[in-house]
């Protein structure tokens, strides 16, 4: 009888790697050559130096302190998902940008920051589906240049993924913060677009 | 830790230098092929998903920001993009006849397939992919519940179960 040790070993002993039966470079090369990657916009000069003070809201909290910056972005989340459920219509930019600026001020102080990220990944799910759901599969033809749409959104979606991933291990890290509003507000200004052309196409 | 040549092909590649990407590439195409067939346990699905894991790795490029190690970073949408095809793999053989599929994964290998991948491959879909994920990869059982959508308990079922077939497998050969 094989011992639940001598399985071990047999695990143990297997390759880390294994080799496709073909190269596949040229393959994926091709498909590179038409992938564009993702931009990551440039840092506002305010984050560049050490010497300018942020808002009081990204400021680094003490230990014994609640973590402010996250728990005004799960306000932001919250405001985000009852922007986009309460209106049926596409909303501006200038309407997203207004709703992002003033739930920053929006705290919730006695939030754990692990709490948080699950909460704003939470959020950030429902918030997809919801809009998915209501505004996206309505859409009566899609606009030139907005053909893989469903793709970019994936991209979208996993880069936020990762990046509740690693604002779990590090939840004061104002930068990861920024990319990921940054990121939500992207995925919203095209879903707008996107849902906007639409509606003027049809 | 990465070494320096590789830090320098990550920064190249992040602004859209493909030749830098291609050594990235030959570094981890290994490493990435092989969870992806140990989880479909079928070579050209295998290489479809390496290929896609590795246009995700490139598209989300200038995203990594050294926060972690590049190979973990890499590792994570590997898995990822595995698992997404693990997963449209099963609802397709599902929708082909889920009791046949059973039924043959629950039966002994043939003679001649003696080594342990070979056994892996055979396993059940849902008891491979846990096995390939925690004993291979390494993730823990809450990770592995939340890539395959599953609850812990069953996973650590799952794993228990693929663990009783090998053992059972081996001894038959």
């Amino acid at each position: 009888m094989t011992t639940e040790q001598q399985l071990d070993a047999l695990i143990a002993s297997l390759p880390k790697q294994l080799e496709p039966a073909t190269d596949g470079w040229d393959a994926l090369a091709a498909r590179l050559a038409e992938t564009p990657q993702a931009k990551v916009e440039p840092m506002p000069p305010s984050e560049q130096t050490q010497t300018t003070v942020a808002p009081a809201w990204m400021q680094r909290p003490a230990a014994n302190q609640p973590r402010y910056g996250l728990a005004a972005a799960v306000a932001a989340g919250f405001a985000l998902v009852t922007l986009w459920l309460l209106k049926p219509a596409p909303v501006s930019e200038s309407q997203v940008a207004q709703q992002l600026e003033s739930t920053t001020v929006t705290t919730q102080p006695h939030t754990q920051s692990r709490d948080v990220v699950q909460q704003l990944r939470l959020q950030r799910e429902k918030l997809m589906a919801q809009v998915g759901g209501a505004q996206l599969k309505q859409l009566q033809q899609v606009p030139q240049g907005f053909e893989n749409w469903q793709q970019q959104l994936a991209i979208w979606q996993q880069a936020s993924s990762q990046l509740e991933q690693a604002l779990q291990q590090q939840p004061a890290n104002r930068r990861l913060l920024r990319q990921y509003q940054q990121l939500q507000q992207q995925q919203l200004k095209y879903m707008h677009k996107l849902t906007e052309l639409s509606q003027a196409y049809s | 830790m990465e070494t320096i040549e590789l830090q320098g092909f990550i920064e190249r590649a992040q602004r859209g230098e493909q030749s830098a990407f291609f050594h990235i590439y030959q570094q981890f195409k290994g490493k990435v092929f092989a969870i992806c067939y140990r989880l479909l346990s079928d070579r050209q699905q295998a290489e479809d998903a390496c290929q896609e894991a590795f246009v995700r790795v490139w598209q989300q490029m200038p995203l990594f920001r050294g926060d972690s190690l590049f190979s973990t970073w890499l590792h994570t949408i590997a898995t990822r993009t595995a698992v997404d095809y693990w997963r449209k793999l099963k609802m397709a053989r599902m929708c082909d006849d889920d009791s046949e599929l059973e039924l043959w994964a629950s039966e002994p290998p043939p003679v001649d397939q003696r080594d342990l991948e070979n056994l892996i491959a055979r396993l059940p879909e849902q008891a491979r992919a846990v096995f390939v994920l925690f004993a291979l990869e390494g993730h823990s059982h809450q990770d592995i519940a939340e890539l395959l959508g599953i609850a812990e308990g069953s996973s650590k079922a799952q794993y228990h179960r693929a663990r009783q077939l090998l053992r059972s497998w081996l001894d038959d050969n």
